[in-house]
């Protein structure tokens, strides 16, 4: 095998064998999708959270081996859809972002949790997001968000 | 040199495994921290990489008579939403870390990867679970407790892996996992304590403690736990100090960057004491 190939956001791509390289400085070195953001680069913050196979995972820890085949979504492809709008709308309306740095990952960990599940309740929230690290908002308004975006998207998910 | 492997089936991961030396990798969770270096940099793995992610004969969960089977590369969340599961690892994967990492993690990794404060691996100690292990040659199954030979030290052969994990069905009402950390999400334990219990018109008749984070190894002592064989709840309430003294020489936890010595010996031996106050 000589190449990695997989879906960037919508598109089929592909990569030289490098599969111990991680996902994160894939996108971002490659690909310049910049809002991928590097935190902690050990499993901890969410800042680099991204979307396997609609799942959300932590692209720091994500040998790129592991993406072979798979479907990846960063924020960057996220954004053309109308559930980004929704969720993007309710982050505005609710305070949601102040620095912006864990935005990115927050909205990725929100589409993952209403993508399996429209319309969770306020525990389901905090357990979707705990991964997520945010050093500005105190998470309260966060929570709002993401309960308003579940609301105001119903039947988008 | 040997190249990094990416198998797609579990004979082509076998044969790789038979004719060199390989780092198997599932969901990279622990790998990829522990060999993490500069950002833009790859991680410094030292052998070539086995990635059996993709082999998807091992990703399912199996449900027979005697015992639930899950596959070496089945990821946690897929466990932890499973009807099939016992409670209490259900309960105990909620305890590690957060969705992003359970999407990727295996519970094959948290054994394979043998550390004293493995959440997954402590409960599977207390349900007595047993591995699947396989290499070209043969197959062979062993308890889970069996594999670990000491913090951060498994003893699987250079060309074996796990196949599967075989949880035997129990009864086991009163089941319960209890985990001390820093903070919900991300936390490695301090304490961990899995109890699979099941009491049978007020006698005891399945009980298995097994403690993370308290010793080289988790600690599960089956010489101790028959004691509580056939005993009334009544009786065990009230020998609750002299049961807390049995298990307590069992207890040798370190100081480390997580907690001291003192306070896990003292929160194992209090998580003791309220698993005996649920007891009904
Ligand atoms: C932020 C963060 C939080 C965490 N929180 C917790 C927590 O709360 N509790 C907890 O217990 N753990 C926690 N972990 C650790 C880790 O996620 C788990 O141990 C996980 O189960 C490892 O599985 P993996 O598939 O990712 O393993 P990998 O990293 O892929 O592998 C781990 C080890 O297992 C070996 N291995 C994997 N599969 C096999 C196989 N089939 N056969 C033989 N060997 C194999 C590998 O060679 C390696 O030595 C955390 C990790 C991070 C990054
Ligand atoms: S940068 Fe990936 S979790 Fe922090
Ligand atoms: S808005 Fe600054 S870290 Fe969350």
């Amino acid at each position: 095998m000589n190449e990695i190939i997989f879906t960037l956001n919508g598109k089929t791509v592909s990569c030289p064998f490098e599969p111990t390289r991680r996902l994160l400085d894939v996108l971002r070195q490659d690909f310049n999708l910049i809002g991928v953001k590097e935190g902690c680069g050990e499993g901890e913050c969410g800042a680099c959270s991204i979307l396997l196979d609609h799942n959300v995972v932590n692209s720091c820890i994500l040998p790129l081996g592991n993406v072979h085949g798979k479907d990846i979504m960063t924020i960057e492809g996220f954004k053309t859809t109308k559930r980004f709008k929704v969720i993007e709308q309710a982050f505005i309306e609710m305070g949601a972002v102040q620095c912006g740095f864990c935005t990115p990952g927050m909205v990725m960990s929100t589409e993952s949790l209403l993508h399996h599940n429209p319309h969770p309740t306020d525990q389901e929230i905090k357990i979707a997001l705990s991964g997520n690290l945010c050093r500005c908002t105190g998470y309260n308004m966060i929570i709002d968000a993401v309960k308003k975006a579940s609301i105001v998207g119903d039947g988008l998910w | 040199m040997v190249n990094h492997g990416m198998p797609q089936t579990l004979e082509e991961a076998l044969i790789l495994l038979k004719n060199d030396e390989y780092q198997i990798i599932a969901g990279g969770t622990d790998l990829m921290v522990q060999h993490r270096h500069w950002a833009q940099t790859l991680p410094k793995i030292p052998k070539p990489v086995l990635f059996i992610h993709h082999v998807k004969e091992l990703n399912y969960l199996l449900d027979t008579p005697e015992y639930l089977e899950i596959g070496a590369t089945t990821p946690m969340d897929m466990i932890m939403s499973s009807p099939l599961v016992p409670k209490i690892l259900q309960h105990t994967i909620e305890e590690i870390a957060a969705p992003g990492i359970r999407h990727m993690a295996t519970l094959a990794g948290n054994i394979a990867n043998a550390s004293p404060a493995a959440d997954g691996l402590c409960t599977l100690i207390a349900l007595s679970a047993d591995l699947v292990i396989a290499s070209l040659d043969r197959k062979r199954m062993i308890k889970v407790e069996e594999v670990i030979s000491g913090p951060k030290r498994n003893k699987l052969a250079k060309d074996e892996m796990i196949i599967a994990i075989r949880i035997p069905h129990q009864d086991q009402s009163m089941s319960e996992f209890y985990k001390v950390g820093g903070r919900r999400a991300d936390a490695i334990s301090k304490v961990s304590l899995a109890a699979v219990i099941h009491v049978h018109q007020s006698i005891i008749t399945n009980w298995h403690l097994a403690f993370g984070a308290v010793g080289p190894r988790v600690v599960h002592d089956i010489h101790t736990d028959q004691r509580m064989i056939g005993m009334k709840i009544d009786d065990v309430k009230r020998q609750t100090d002299a049961i807390i003294a049995m298990y307590e020489p069992l207890i040798t936890p370190i100081d480390d960057q997580r907690s001291t010595a003192v306070y896990r010996k003292q929160v194992a031996l209090n998580l003791i004491r309220r698993v005996i106050i649920n007891l009904h």
